[in-house]
This record gives structure tokens, C-alpha cells and sequence, in this order.
């Protein structure tokens, strides 16, 4: 079992591509935690994508704040280095810190988030490893699991392929997938 | 009178620490308890127990404090960069605006992030001998003149040329009564924030005043301190030589030799694009005209007409915002690197340019996924 901490990005396009029971089940044997920042994110943009407002109601998110002084800090630490004033990039240093307070995976799919939470050390990984990780676990059969990319693609979310039977073909030949 | 912070030990301290903070920042501001709970939406009781650090605060609640006080959400858990070695004010003006400062701080903070990352690199400094005479002062300034290749003539984009020596001189709005200039180390770099809503002219003798302060090292003394009297009128004429070198001051005057004194001033102020005073002043200090005829000149204010009827431009610099050029291409770099994000980058630019004039990115690729997938499952 893994803890995996969702930034906004990932959980806002499996709600709008209306696979949050995609997410639950590629995640079931994980403990999912929705932080408050994330989810003050996912609240804003209500009006916009009304089926985000769905995400608070899943109770195998479990709710968590950044409680703790050393949680803190390392949240101000994030904040101030993903900038964005009071509004923005509140949810992915919020993801940084928690991570790098209480291990566990962070799913963030922003690059610049990627790039310092690698920098340091913290265990960061995408939306499409998740999917690859439960096509690799049998979770998913390889049909369904495209699908997925193909829904989350149809949400105008930004991935470096253009649908998910390429994601197979790519990770078949760079051995992602044996 | 040096504004040196610290707080609780290494990072981190307790909760009273943070509050003790917010409450500093809160003081610093000028605001009430009540004021300030109201602006961020918060119980004025609740505040008052965050700041003696018996409630927890969260991360929102955090974000929105930093926000009404105007401070990076890191600064309340950070130790100050460094201590203020330099403040630059018209005596006119009484006592130092905190608005300096409170410029000075972020942006010596950016600086030391950006060093830490290895985004921003400077090459060493050497540092010079603290001028003690007006001699002294005229031959540091011919020295660093012909070490930039630039003897002699007007010396124009300042801002650049402070860069090369490893001064970063930003230029900030701060109104009309906050000083004139700032400047802290942050290890071997320099960090000026000079106050954009003064004139052009007296932007660019403020950031010469630093750059003496910056090439002769002050926090190699054993304390920092605030310069004060004799030694500021030393970096003064350090700026003045610097500007305006005595001999290209005298081929001015000869230029315009037969004509009014106050015509060759002009031509002064405008081709070093310093203020009326700082001209009036140099002509002087060079023995070109006497103290009464500086005090003729000076009870008269250049007017603008004066400059259109004198026909040459004067150049505009440090016009606010304004960041240095190589500060600028090493943050575009992080960007392009994507190492900070497009929200950051404009911030640190000082909104110089906004988020829709970034350089457009190219998306991730499949390559960039590779290592998480060799170092996950």
C-alpha cells in the first residue's frame, strides 16, 4: 500500500472525464489523500466543470491538512518557490509539502512541480503512470486503460501522446512495458 | 540601526516563533490585530492567538496573511538573507522609509534562491580599499571606469554596467518619500533596489552611490554598519567621478566656453544624464565654477523647456520596474528549463514582462516520462 497525495490538476480532468471510479479502482489499494488546499482548488472551478463538485463527496479520499509546523514550513518553502500569489499553485505546494513531510507518492502532473519535487527526492509521478502501473498490475485490461488516456485527453488535459493506444505502442518500445 | 533578523535557530522554530514573526510583519505594517484579521477574514481573537502561538494557522491561512502583509510566504520562516549594509536618502527627507527595505528584503531573497540553484552566477569580486579622501574616491572611480573598457564619456545603462561588477541594481515604485537607495550582499553578489519614482537622473547617481559600497566590500568589516557622514560623502564623490570624470566634465566646458555657465551645466546634466544637482555639484567639485556660482545655478531649477531648447536627449534609465539584463536571461533560462513556473518567473522579473509574453513551452514528452517510469514500478 502506497499513499498517494492528488494534486488538482490530475483529480480535476478524472472528474470531467467522469472517471473518478477509474482513479478509485486504479488506486484501491492505495490510501488516496484529497488536501484541503487541492480540494479549495477543485471547489473554485465548480462553476466551471460543475462535476468537480463530486470529488468531496468520495469518501476513499481521505481529507487531510497540513497540520503540523514542519508541514508548514515546508508548504511556505513550496509556495514560495511555485510563486502564484494568494489564489494560485496553493494546492501543488501543498502536495510538495505533505509528500515531502510524510513520504508517500505525490501525483502531480505540472512540470515545474515534477521537476523540484524530484530535485528533492520526493517520490513524484503523473497521471500516466498511474495508468501504465495498473495495466502492469492487471488491475486494467489494456483496452480499458486506454480508454482512460483517451477520456482524459477528451478533457483538453495536455499529455505528451494523442491517445491512448499510443501510449501502449510508445511504452511497449521504450520497455516501460515488457 | 542595521536591520538584522533572525529567528529561532536554524529554519524552523516553534509555533511562537511563527507568530512572533506574523506579529513583526503585522507591527511592520503599520496594521492592528483587528485590521488585519478583518482584511484576511479571520476572528480578531483568532489572530491574536496565532500570533502568541497558541492556535494553529493553516496553509490557506498562511497564504493570505503573506498576502495582506506583503511578504513572501517563506519570509515567516526564514532567517532575513542578510543584513541591510546601505541606505542612500536625500537629508531633506527625514528618517528611512521602511519601504526600502521591505523592497530590498525579496528581492535579496530571489537573489540568494536563484544563486542557491546555480540560476544566477556571478564570478567573484575583488574588492577595493574604502575611499578616505575625495582623491581616493576620483582614482577608484577612473579604476573600475577603465576596468569596464569605459574611460572616458558619458556612461550609459548603468544598470548593466553595475551587473558586470556583480551589482544587481533593480529599480522599484516606492513613492516619493521612501529614500533613495538600498543595498545588502548576499555573498559575493550585490543587491540594490533603487526607488524608481525619484528622477532618472538621481536613479543613476543612487545606484553609482552602491555600486561604492559594493566594490569596496562592506560586510568584510567586522560588523555590517550604516555608512554615515564623512564615508557617504565619499561614495557620493566616488558616484559623482564616476558619472562625470573630471577631464570629459572639462571638455564639456571647454566645448562651451564663451557661453553661459549655466548652458555648459546643462550640457553636463544632460550627456551623464545625472539631476541638475549632481552637475552643478561635479562643475564645482572640479573647480570649474566656484560655491557661489553653484548656489546661482542651483536657486534656479533646470526647467524642461530648457532641455527641449538645449536639443539633446537625455537617456532615461532605471525607469521602475526595471530588473538587470543577465538577472533577466538567467531567469527566462529557469523558465525555459522549467525549473520555476510561469507565475514565479514573472514575479521575479518583477512583472516586467506578464505570463502571456513568456516564451511559449513545449508540452512534456514521452522522453521527459522515462526516468519516473524507471524509478517507479
Amino acid at each position: 500500500m502506497t499513499r498517494i497525495v492528488f494534486d488538482t490538476t490530475a483529480l480535476s480532468h478524472f472528474s470531467r472525464a467522469e472517471r473518478l471510479n477509474s482513479l478509485h479502482e486504479i488506486t484501491a489499494d492505495d490510501e488516496c489523500v484529497l488536501l484541503a488546499e487541492v480540494l479549495a482548488e477543485l471547489v473554485k472551478g465548480v462553476a466551471v466543470y460543475p462535476s468537480l463538485g463530486m470529488i468531496s463527496a468520495e469518501s476513499w479520499l481521505q481529507r487531510a491538512a497540513l497540520n503540523e509546523l514542519d508541514e508548514l514550513a515546508a508548504f511556505a518553502k513550496y509556495k514560495g518557490e511555485l510563486g502564484g500569489g494568494p489564489e494560485r499553485n496553493n494546492g501543488e505546494a501543498a502536495v510538495l509539502a505533505w509528500a515531502s513531510a510524510n513520504g508517500g507518492m505525490a501525483i502531480i502532473d505540472e512540470e515545474v512541480g515534477r521537476n523540484i519535487g524530484a530535485r528533492d527526492g520526493l517520490q513524484v509521478h503523473g497521471s500516466l503512470w498511474l495508468v501504465i502501473r495498473s495495466f502492469k498490475s492487471n488491475v486494467l485490461d489494456r483496452a480499458t486503460a486506454e480508454h482512460i488516456v483517451d477520456d482524459l485527453i477528451g478533457t483538453g488535459k495536455r499529455l505528451p501522446v494523442s491517445n491512448g493506444a499510443d501510449l501502449f505502442t510508445w511504452a511497449y518500445r521504450a520497455g516501460v512495458l515488457p | 540601526m542595521c536591520d538584522n533578523r533572525t529567528m529561532g535557530g536554524s529554519g524552523v522554530g516553534g509555533q511562537a516563533d511563527l507568530g512572533q514573526r506574523i506579529a513583526e510583519a503585522r507591527e511592520a505594517s503599520g496594521a492592528t490585530q483587528a485590521e488585519l484579521a478583518a482584511g484576511v477574514g479571520l476572528e480578531r481573537t483568532a489572530l491574536v492567538k496565532i500570533e502568541a502561538g497558541t492556535r494553529k494557522i493553516s496553509a490557506t491561512e498562511l497564504v493570505a496573511l503573506a498576502h495582506a502583509l506583503s511578504r513572501p510566504v517563506d519570509w515567516f520562516f526564514s532567517e532575513s538573507p542578510t543584513a541591510v549594509v546601505s541606505r542612500r536618502r536625500d537629508p531633506a527627507v527625514g528618517g528611512f522609509s521602511r519601504r526600502l527595505d521591505l523592497a530590498l528584503e525579496p528581492a535579496a531573497r530571489d537573489v540568494a534562491y536563484l544563486a542557491d540553484r546555480r540560476i544566477l552566477t556571478y564570478s567573484g569580486r575583488a574588492t577595493r580599499k574604502v575611499p578616505e579622501s575625495f582623491d581616493d574616491a576620483e582614482n577608484l572611480a577612473g579604476s573600475v571606469r577603465a576596468e569596464v573598457g569605459q574611460p572616458a564619456g558619458p556612461l550609459l545603462d548603468l544598470q548593466s554596467v553595475s551587473e558586470g561588477l556583480g551589482l544587481l541594481g533593480f529599480s522599484v515604485a516606492l513613492g516619493p518619500d521612501a529614500g533613495d537607495a538600498a543595498y545588502v550582499e548576499v555573498g559575493d553578489i550585490g543587491v540594490a533596489v533603487v526607488n524608481g519614482t525619484t528622477d532618472p537622473g538621481r536613479r543613476r547617481f543612487s545606484l553609482a552611490h552602491e555600486l561604492g559600497h559594493h566594490l569596496v566590500g562592506d560586510a568584510y568589516e567586522p560588523t555590517p554598519r550604516i555608512w554615515a557622514g564623512d564615508t557617504e560623502r565619499m561614495f557620493n564623490a566616488f558616484a559623482a567621478y564616476f558619472l562625470m570624470p573630471r577631464a570629459a566634465v572639462q571638455n564639456i566646458w571647454d566645448e562651451f566656453s564663451g557661453q553661459s555657465t549655466r548652458l555648459a551645466a546643462i550640457a553636463v546634466a544632460v550627456r551623464f544624464s545625472v539631476s541638475w544637482t549632481a552637475a552643478c555639484n561635479q562643475l564645482r567639485n572640479v573647480g570649474l565654477i566656484d560655491t557661489r556660482q553653484r548656489e546661482l545655478l542651483l536657486e534656479k531649477d533646470l526647467r524642461r523647456g530648457e532641455l527641449l531648447e538645449f536639443g539633446e536627449r537625455f537617456t532615461v534609465e532605471l525607469e521602475p520596474p526595471a530588473v538587470p539584463p543577465e538577472y533577466a536571461r538567467a531567469v527566462l533560462g529557469a523558465y525555459r528549463s522549467k525549473q520555476i513556473t510561469p507565475a514565479r518567473t514573472v514575479e521575479l522579473l518583477h512583472g516586467t514582462v506578464a505570463e502571456s509574453e513568456l516564451p511559449e513551452l513545449e508540452g512534456i514528452s514521452l522522453e521527459d516520462l522515462l526516468g519516473e517510469f524507471e524509478t517507479g514500478t
